[in-house]
């Protein structure tokens, strides 16, 4: 079997771990129904390239923004403060409009190197807001007892460890050596990925909460 | 040769990929690692910082209480020691009428009697202005520091004045009387340990803030003296004017003129403690 296809199956782990548990709350939803679009959507796309392949290849299309769109929803139930959330509906928006620039101008057959590299980016930057929420407001006292610290970190690290094969794909796509080398890292870090995505669905959330109230001289 | 390049070209790639996928994921759990850690720091940090505010305001209630404790205590003292004795002389005199018939004793003893009432009415009164001085409850708070200060000159030690620019407005009562002990505490103080030749009382408003000014040119604290001394068992005084100011959500400020020539006491109270 070969690492993709092992990559593949880890998809399942984060849905078979939620169903197991039946664990509440939007976020934990949130990566489920991400990693159900995931397996979805490979599904389909194996079907229509089988029966079509530039259909297959427009269909393929549509995969990175509607992500991104997943993406967004997560880091949305994620953020508590305004100005981090005016930020991520203009990423959103950035983001959107880029995709449609670059796809006209991209034949659908290449990898969009670039838009992928921006999501990429996109993503580091929103984790960074995230841990930068943490630090300045903390929800818990031990940031690693809680389901979306994970989640997070699960993005963070994939999309980090995948930025440079992706940001390569576009130009060695062709090259037995870079297909090689992106199939392993790039799988390693989707498992990486699936993995922590469990953890998430699967870990207790700390119950003991800072006091935030100041008490006060009256 | 163009295989060479193209399989140099080709190595190349691959280090980049590797090291650069390397190094991302060195920064992401290097990140990773710093947030984890770094947060706990600021939460234990946040921590202490609220477990001191809370022995802080703990110490201040204990200050007020001791404050309140001492006043019942010279109050009692005053009853006991000086009222006490007065009427149980009354009480020998009116015992004295009943032993002797003869009226022109009967009449001496009624009127070293009534002397001696009259004493305890005077006594009992002052105790009650100690408590709350009749001119500040009636005139307010620019009458009762301008009888402050008219008493102080009265010793001839020191040159006081005091001088209201915008007091149309009063305090509210609770804030007036605080404000007063707060002044004559501080004024005290200056009297007891700073050695001024003069003393000068301002007060003044602006849109949200109302300030009271001392000036005088003795020894007398910087902020940073007299957060130290506050904080020490010993400045009981100290502690009751930071605990009244902090009740009325003001703030308090010690500052040494840059001439070196006087010292400032700034109290700033909100507007909103005014009537």
């Amino acid at each position: 079997m070969h690492i993709d296809d092992i990559a593949r199956l880890t998809t399942l782990l984060p849905v078979i771990v939620y169903f197991s548990f039946k664990k509440k709350g939007k976020l934990l939803q949130a990566i489920v129904f991400f990693n159900t679009f995931y397996l979805v959507y490979d599904f389909l796309y194996y079907l229509i390239r089988n029966f079509d392949k530039e259909m297959g290849d427009y269909f393929n299309l549509f995969y990175v923004p509607l992500e991104y769109l997943l993406i967004y929803y997560f880091f949305r139930i994620l953020y508590k403060s305004k100005s981090s959330l005016k930020f991520l509906n203009y990423t959103v928006l950035f983001f959107l409009t880029f995709w449609a620039v670059s796809s006209y101008f991209i034949p659908v057959s290449t990898f969009n190197s670039i838009l992928n590299g921006l999501e990429s980016l996109i993503v580091i930057i929103l984790t960074l807001i995230y841990f930068y929420e943490e630090i300045k407001a903390p929800q818990s006292l031990f940031i690693y007892s809680q389901p979306q610290f994970w989640g997070v970190i699960g993005f963070f690290l994939f999309f980090a460890g995948s930025f440079f094969v992706f940001l390569y794909k576009q130009t060695y796509k062709q090259e037995e050596l870079f297909r090689e080398q992106y199939s392993y890292i790039h799988s390693s870090f989707f498992i990486l990925r699936n993995l922590l995505f469990s953890i998430a669905l699967f870990i207790r959330p700390e119950k003991v909460k800072i006091p935030n109230e100041r008490s006060s001289f009256t | 040769m163009f295989f060479l390049q193209s399989q140099s070209l080709q190595n190349n790639t691959t280090y980049v990929v590797y090291f650069g996928t390397f190094g991302m994921l060195l920064l992401a759990v290097g990140l990773i690692v710093f947030i984890v850690f770094h947060q706990r720091k600021v939460i234990y940090y946040q921590l202490r910082m609220r477990n001191m505010q809370a022995e802080h305001q703990k110490m201040l209630i204990d200050a007020t209480l001791n404050s309140q404790e001492e006043e019942r205590q010279r109050i009692a003292a005053d009853l006991h020691d000086d009222a006490g004795p007065l009427l149980a002389t009354v009480r020998l005199y009116l015992n004295e009428n009943l032993i002797h018939q003869d009226q022109a004793t009967q009449l001496q003893s009624i009127y070293n009697a009534k002397q001696i009432v009259d004493d305890t009415i005077q006594l009992i009164r002052n105790i009650s202005h100690s408590l709350i001085p009749p001119t500040l409850k009636n005139f307010g708070l620019e009458s009762a520091m301008t009888d402050l200060i008219q008493k102080i000159n009265g010793t001839g030690s020191i040159n006081g004045s005091c001088r209201f620019h915008d007091y149309k407005r009063r305090l509210k009562l609770e804030a007036e009387l605080s404000v007063f002990r707060v002044l004559q505490e501080l004024v005290n103080n200056i009297l007891k340990h700073s050695s001024a030749s003069f003393l000068h009382i301002t007060q003044n408003k602006s849109e949200s803030y109302f300030y009271l000014r001392i000036h005088h040119d003795g020894d007398g604290l910087t902020q940073l003296e007299y957060e130290k001394m506050r904080d020490t068992p010993t400045g009981l005084g100290l502690k009751n004017i930071h605990s009244r100011i902090e009740i009325l959500d003001g703030k308090i400020f010690f500052e040494k003129d840059s001439t070196n020539t006087y010292y400032k006491v700034t109290i700033e109270l909100p507007i909103t403690t005014l009537l």
